[in-house]
């Protein structure tokens, strides 16, 4: 048999037992998420709900106002308040390092910006049942926002609701105490 | 989309068009009044009526379809009319015309519309030629065509320049697309500047390198100088790239420029658009208060921003109504003067530098200075001996819960009203001012900053953080030497002196809450103070330095913010910082008004201050007005969420509240205040239209201390009042 016989042979048997190329299907039972760091756990969020991801933008502080909220930044010419997730949630401040980024959320004909400790990139669970999230995690200043978790490798995925955030009325309490002066 | 939603959708769009034609038809009726023979006037009448109907019998509005009909024949009628044509002729198409704008907006509010039987009625009595009065005799889609070719002539007359409708929030993308683009360009150029300096770097050393090499032997010389020429060669294509992207680069700025320009030129309306709107409304008040008045435009030309031309009408109307009802005298009075029987009131809007201007003018009584001053007095805002100017006596009418008036009437005497315009022109970034003459009449001036998008604004800087504040509030700058500063900031009540006046001296940072003292370095160091004239008074704000002033255009800061009034927006500088620009006479009014407060009240009693939460701005004002005339003090909240944003500020003694409102409701909001430890024990009073049995249950369960449906009569709620405090105390 000539070499380039033998090659042909290869090919054909080559086509004859390979497996098909997989076909991507998205099922409606698929959830697709953004996945963050915070406070040690992994969050995701609905990947509809987060427009953008920033890396950390230099801000104007707005005078007197809750160490959480670390001000506001230009979104293409468009204002865009940033606000410090753990350190609403928890008024525990997050630190900034090189790998924090600020989700964009459009909510409302509206941008809010939430930094977060690290973006773990796109997440997708197959089917997975989401469960609720009081026994996976001891995060309780979380509850309010958490829609449930999902569980991978025996590691919960907190659901984070930053619509259900964005609607809390401590939200829209930016100022620190009353302006005024006393003297 | 559902044959539902197109309905709806198809009503939007034929209100729009309505409201359109009606102002046209105003427009028209103004100038039939003026000659009541006036031949294209009908004409005019009777194809914007027919329009009208077609568009009222498409939205499926029989009703309002037949009224068109009927004043359109009438119209057609009169324009055949061989004798000359009667006031009441005139007069009864206004108040048909009036009805209709009646029906629109009722049906803009999706209420009942009011009846047109009667308009009706009086309309076939009239019109002589009674020709195929019942319209079903024309098939619908006839009809239908009907409509569509009137409207083909009518775009042909109006020839002068074809005029398309856009959305106003597309125009508000495409502006802040042209922002976006314009900090995209500043970033470029600075990449430019870079670029050059990097260049002007490489040529430097270049040289160098030709003046090392000289010493270097002849042979490897040769080779490297001729690859340092071509170097050298290189950079100068770079540089002339680099001039070349320069140029292009401020091509672009100028065209961005213009952009701009034509942009906010968007924003323009003629002002005149809202002409016909305040002739109706005076006729309308006029005939209610039995008095005659002529209302007469003197100048109207020239446009305006269509979102500040939106917030001041409610002003201008409000303005009118007061001018009539306040100003113009009853005709026998004005005859017992010697003055026409018939009031008059004239308009006038002209350009005046940068602002626009907007006079409205009465021939009546004037002010009566004394009863103000008596009034003034009767508020405590005033003592009988304090010396005041005439005219700072009538500013005292912009204050809230003024009115001179005994009797309370439906057009005005609520006090409701002159502290709002005013409001409204301050919101607004203006100021309203008042002439009087007494016996002669009064001027009330309103001067505004031409346009809301772009403003000049003066940057300062606060502990090393710069803001925007708008230079059309501010009055004048003086510059204090360190000494001087430290002086007046250790003062606890400090005062500057400038052209005469009076201005309580504040640090901006201070007010901000940011820090008490701005940072003192050196002894020759010049601290700017920007000075700020309010109705009311007088403001200077220390600032540490300037940045200089800028165009800028403010943005809003976001629903965040809303609760926040100190900030006026945000601005994009051209280097692409955002700044936060303030409003001054929030700060100043919380910083200084306050301290000026505190140190006149502290010697009296405590007023009890009682917090009226309502989504309703009349209820909120009237009760308000009601309530400080009963010597309380009152906070007002347009829902739950805003009334928890005000608590932090002022505890009140006692909540009004209504249980329907929008983002938090009244119960929401009550569970929050019961369940909070801090203000569990404020007496609440529930207000509301529906006192269902299920929702009182669950008040009473929340702790609502009383249960008061609406309409209530005053002196209840000032009896429940009392009796809650008291039980508090």
């Amino acid at each position: 048999m000539d070499p380039f016989e033998t090659l042909l042979d290869i090919e054909r048997n080559c086509k004859a037992y390979a497996l098909n190329i997989p076909r991507q299907i998205v099922t409606e039972r698929d959830w697709l998420g953004i996945g963050f760091r915070l406070a040690n756990c992994n969050f995701v969020s609905r990947m509809r709900s987060v427009s953008e991801i920033l890396r950390w933008p230099s801000m104007s502080t707005v005078p007197n106002a809750e160490l959480w909220f670390k001000g506001i930044a230009n979104l293409r010419g468009r204002i865009l308040p940033i606000t410090d997730l753990q350190g609403f949630v928890t008024s525990n401040p997050h630190k900034e390092s090189s790998l924090s980024r600020i989700l964009v959320i459009h909510f409302e004909e509206a941008f809010y910006g939430f930094a977060v400790e690290q973006v773990l990139g796109i997440e997708r669970f197959f089917g997975e049942e989401v469960k609720p999230a009081e026994g996976l995690i001891e995060l309780k200043d979380y509850m309010p926002y958490v829609q449930g978790a999902f569980e991978r490798d025996q590691k919960p995925w907190i659901i984070m609701d930053f619509e259900k955030l964005i609607q809390d009325p401590d939200f829209y309490h930016i100022l620190a105490s009353k302006v005024e002066v006393n003297n | 989309m559902s044959q539902e939603e197109e309905m709806a959708e198809l009503l939007n769009i034929f209100l729009e068009e309505a409201r359109d034609l009606l102002d046209a038809i105003a427009s028209t009726l103004l100038t039939w009044s003026k000659d009541l023979n006036n031949k294209t006037c009908f004409s005019d009448l009777k194809r914007d009526l027919h329009t009208l109907k077609g568009g009222a019998r498409m939205v499926n509005q029989p009703k309002l379809s037949a009224l068109a009909h009927e004043l359109e024949t009438f119209s057609e009628s009169l324009l055949t009319q061989s004798t000359p044509v009667e006031r009441k002729a005139y007069d009864l198409v206004f108040e048909g015309v009036d009805r209709m704008n009646l029906f629109i907006e009722a049906l803009a509010k999706k209420e009942a519309p009011p009846p047109v039987e009667d308009m009706i009625a009086k309309f076939s009595e009239k019109t002589p030629t009674k020709e195929v009065p019942k319209e079903p005799a024309i098939p619908k889609a006839l009809e239908a065509v009907k409509t569509e070719a009137s409207i083909v002539p009518e775009t042909k007359t109006a020839a002068v320049a074809e005029v398309i409708r856009v959305k106003s929030d597309l125009l508000e993308t495409l502006n802040n697309l042209s922002i976006e683009s314009n900090i995209i360009r500043v970033n470029l150029g600075h990449f430019v500047d870079n670029f050059s300096s990097h260049l002007t770097e490489a040529n430097r050393i270049m040289k160098t390198v030709q003046e090392k090499i000289r010493v270097v032997p002849s042979e490897a010389n040769l080779h490297i100088t001729s690859d340092i020429l071509s170097m050298v060669n290189l950079n100068k294509g770079l540089a002339q790239i680099q001039s070349n992207i320069e140029s292009l680069l401020s091509q672009q700025a100028r065209i961005e420029l213009e952009l701009q320009d034509r942009l906010v030129d968007t924003r323009m309306v003629p002002f005149n658009s809202v002409v016909p709107r305040l002739g109706r409304i005076t006729r309308q008040v006029g005939e209610e208060l039995k008095k005659r008045v002529d209302f007469t435009v003197l100048q109207s030309e020239g446009e305006i921003d269509r979102n500040l031309l939106e917030h001041l009408t409610p002003s201008l109307e409000h303005l009118l109504r007061n001018a009539i009802d306040h100003g113009i005298e009853s005709p026998e009075k004005r005859l017992n003067v010697s003055k026409p029987e018939t009031g008059k009131i004239s308009l006038r809007f002209f350009r005046l530098g940068n602002d626009a201007c907007i006079e409205i003018m009465d021939d009546g009584s004037g002010i009566n200075v004394e009863a103000v001053k008596q009034k003034a007095v009767k508020l405590g805002l005033l003592t009988q001996e304090t010396e005041r100017s005439q005219a700072d006596l009538i500013r005292f009418i912009l204050e809230p819960g003024f009115s001179t008036r005994e009797d309370v009437s439906e057009i005005s005497g609520r006090g409701v009203g002159m502290d709002i315009v005013n409001t409204v022109v301050k919101g607004l970034g203006g100021n309203l001012s008042i002439e009087s003459n007494p016996g002669f009449g009064t001027k009330f001036i309103i001067r505004l900053p031409f346009t809301t998008s772009i403003n000049r604004a003066l940057l300062v800087v606060i502990q090393g953080q710069t803001y925007g504040i708008l230079l059309s509030n501010v009055e004048s700058i003086v510059l204090l030497n360190m000494n001087q500063a430290k002086e007046n900031l250790n003062k606890t009540n400090a005062m500057i002196k400038h052209n005469n006046l009076d201005y309580t001296l504040k640090y901006l940072g201070a007010a901000l809450g940011v820090e008490e003292r701005p940072i003192f370095h050196k002894a020759t160091e010049n601290f700017p103070v920007l000075l700020f004239k309010f109705s009311d008074f007088n403001a200077a704000l220390l600032v540490d330095s300037l940045a200089g002033s800028q165009e800028v255009v403010v943005q809003s800061l976001g629903p965040q913010f809303k609760l926040m009034d100190i900030f006026s927006g945000a601005t994009m500088l051209s280097d692409g910082r955002v700044i936060i620009v303030l409003d001054v006479f929030s700060i100043a009014s919380r910083a200084i008004k306050k301290t000026i407060e505190v140190s006149k009240q502290s010697s009296s009693k405590r007023q009890p201050v009682v917090m009226v939460v309502d989504d309703s701005v009349t209820i909120r004002t009237v009760t308000k007005n009601f309530l400080e005339r009963h010597k309380y003090s009152v906070i007002t909240a347009k829902d739950g969420l805003d009334a928890l944003g005000k608590l932090e500020q002022e505890k009140p003694d006692i909540i009004l509240l209504d249980i329907e409102m929008p983002r938090m409701d009244g119960l929401e909001f009550a569970e929050k205040i019961k369940s909070n430890p801090n203000f569990s024990d404020i007496p609440i009073i529930m207000i509301t239209f529906v006192a269902g049995e299920a929702h009182k249950s669950r008040a009473l369960k929340l702790g609502i201390n009383k249960f008061m449906s609406k309409p209530y009569q005053e002196t209840d709620l000032l009896d429940t009042i009392e009796l809650l405090l008291e039980k508090k105390l």
